[in-house]
């Protein structure tokens, strides 16, 4: 931490909020990025980088210096994103591809296609919206670890720190998630080549 | 490289540069010689440019804008909760340091008023217990055979049970009243003997000192439990000096930090259904029965074996709990019941709880602090970890202030 960092810090204890908000400007993009990818969309991503700067200005009080302030930024915000999506598992979710039931049958739902038609663009933008969608089906331990080290490039050791696990839990852990989000890449790329061929 | 399954293991290794020098020749040497796991590798390191190939985007426009607000808005809150608190901690300070010197008052008076209870009690006995016990697992505990021995009754003014030394020092002041009760019971009974508890140290069991009269030869108990939850509360009960609790801010609102216990002998023909009496007198002045131990004499003890023979005779001992307002009509009624001959009032001792308040106290203070710095940065799980231990804590302060309303009996009926 510089001198500056530690100045800052040192003011945000006392309830600076235009330190604070110094404090936090570097961290701002990444926390963002971090909860996108975990949650998938960008207005949930926004709230929940907000609640995670909220969190971090009520207790930055009871921040010690031990840990590095990246770190402990970062497990707010994973902590952040597991407690929304265990709150969203519990609730219902509409799928997009499930007609809607009315009393004289079943209507398909009408949504708005977003997807550009320069045949570049498309391939670029469908092979992305089909990692993250593939991110998106993984369990929120493997997604955590892919998107802090695949997406965010944090190191083994950092992403144990902020998980607070042994390091050899996160080797297997990673391994494990990019086999199974390569499991789901694969098995989508097979689907969209045999309906090519139709 | 040994296996395939072991290549699969050391992919993202490999591709993360964690492989030392060593380990990288040999899992490229068997890339080269595996097509399947060739492919297999090609296939993870895709998948993983493909991740590293998504850009980072920007937060919204008005994100800074939004936080920004949300802030000052925290920070009032804050603010204002800090001022609350700041009057809330003033207004306690004030209460507990009125509290603490009305309960100095009480407690001088209370000195008096035990020296009175003493006075009154004990024709030809005393009986003084305080225990401490493991918590009572079943209905017919059998693990709760106790090794007696038996002491004639010159000892008792010569030996020092274990639990003496830590009733010498909450009943520092009564002492010497103590003492000439137990000469008294020299004097008037010849035949008795005194029947000390040993204390098992290995099990870590402590305060298990018991005197009783009555009980003669070697004995077993069987311990029956009517209330787990209540005898497990008082016996939790640290005792520890009264004037220190006196002494002790943060607990000058409890009026009564102490467990009032007494003991009673009556003698009968038949215990055993004399004790049925004595049940419905104790119901009827809004107390309850904890536990009943029935003496049991053995003629004969094989190899740890339960065989015991019950005789009619035998002595009967009740714990019971009555509500300190009726603890003195209780005694009234009884003495209408029973002859001095047959009844004998120990004295009133008092089990401190002030150091186990104390403790449980201070451990839901550090969980509220835990809860109230820690809240935003702990997932859901943990904090509800935190918040069962607060409701736990809670509830055992609720309990033991709850124990502290009732004076506990320890009833001995023995055989005449």
């Amino acid at each position: 931490m510089s001198d500056k960092e530690k100045y800052l810090l040192l003011k945000s204890k006392n309830g600076d909020i235009e330190a604070f908000e110094e404090l936090i400007e570097a961290y701002q993009r990444k926390v963002f990025n971090m909860a996108l990818r975990m949650i998938g969309n960008h207005d949930d991503a926004s709230e929940l980088a907000q609640e995670v700067f909220i969190r971090v200005y009520k207790s930055i009080k009871s921040f010690k210096e031990e840990s590095s302030f990246s770190t402990w930024i970062y497990r707010i915000t994973s902590n952040v994103c597991l407690d929304e999506l265990r709150r969203r598992k519990n609730k219902k979710v509409i799928s997009l591809d499930e007609d809607i039931k009315a009393e004289d049958g079943d209507i398909k739902r009408q949504v708005e296609d977003d997807k550009p038609t320069p045949d570049m663009v498309v391939e670029n933008k469908e092979m992305r919206k089909a990692v993250n969608d593939a991110i998106n089906t993984l369990s929120a331990d493997h997604r955590m670890v892919v998107v802090m080290r695949d997406i965010q490039g944090l190191s083994y050791d950092e992403i144990a720190k902020v998980l607070k696990c042994p390091e050899g839990t996160v080797k297997s852990r990673i391994n494990r998630a990019r086999q199974e989000l390569k499991q789901i890449l694969k098995s989508k790329r097979e689907l969209f080549n045999s309906e090519y061929v139709k | 490289m040994a296996s395939c399954k072991e290549f699969n293991e050391l992919i993202s290794l490999y591709i993360d540069n964690e492989l030392d020098e060593a380990a990288r020749s040999e899992f490229e040497e068997h890339a080269r010689s595996c097509d399947c796991c060739k492919e297999e590798f090609d296939d993870i390191m895709q998948t993983v440019n493909y991740c590293r190939e998504i850009p980072e985007e920007e937060p919204p426009e008005d994100f800074k804008q939004k936080l920004h607000s949300k802030l000052v808005k925290c920070k009032a809150e804050e603010e204002s909760k800090n001022k609350l608190l700041t009057i809330r901690n003033r207004y306690i300070k004030i209460c507990s340091s009125i509290a603490a010197g009305l309960m100095l008052v009480f407690l001088l008076r209370g000195f008096w008023g035990s020296n009175f209870i003493v006075g009154q009690s004990g024709d030809f006995s005393s009986t003084q217990s305080i225990e401490h016990k493991e918590e009572p697992s079943g209905k017919w505990d059998t693990k709760a055979y106790r090794d007696q021995s038996v002491l004639e009754k010159g000892d008792i003014m010569s030996n020092s049970s274990p639990s003496d030394k830590e009733k010498s020092e909450a009943a520092e002041s009564n002492k010497a009243d103590t003492y000439s009760v137990q000469n008294e019971t020299v004097k008037n009974k010849s035949s008795e003997s005194r029947v000390v508890t040993a204390q098992d140290a290995s099990k870590g069991e402590r305060n298990n000192g018991t005197e009783t009269v009555t009980i003669q030869g070697t004995e077993e108990k069987f311990i029956m439990n009517f209330s787990e939850a209540t005898s497990e509360q008082v016996n939790n009960a640290d005792t520890s000096s009264s004037v220190a609790m006196a002494a002790s801010p943060k607990l000058a609102g409890l009026a009564v930090a102490s467990v009032n216990t007494s003991s009673i002998t009556i003698l009968s023909d038949k215990p055993w259904e004399e004790s049925d009496n004595i049940k419905k007198l104790v119901g009827s002045y809004g107390g309850n029965i904890d536990e009943m131990v029935i003496a049991t004499t053995f003629d004969e003890r094989v190899d740890g074996a339960d065989t015991y023979n019950k005789t009619p005779a035998e002595p009967v001992v009740l714990t019971a709990r009555i509500p300190n307002d009726q603890y003195e009509k209780f005694l009234e009624a009884l003495k209408v019941s029973y002859t001095p001959e047959l009844l004998s009032v120990g004295e009133m001792q008092k089990v401190d709880n002030s150091a186990k308040i104390n403790e449980l106290t201070k451990r839901l203070e550090e969980v509220n602090n835990k809860i109230n710095s820690e809240k935003n940065t702990i997932n859901l799980k943990e904090l509800n970890e935190l918040k069962v231990e607060k409701e736990k804590i809670t509830a055992d302060i609720e309990n033991l202030k709850k124990v502290m309303e009732y004076t506990e009996i320890q009833l001995t009926i023995g055989s005449k």
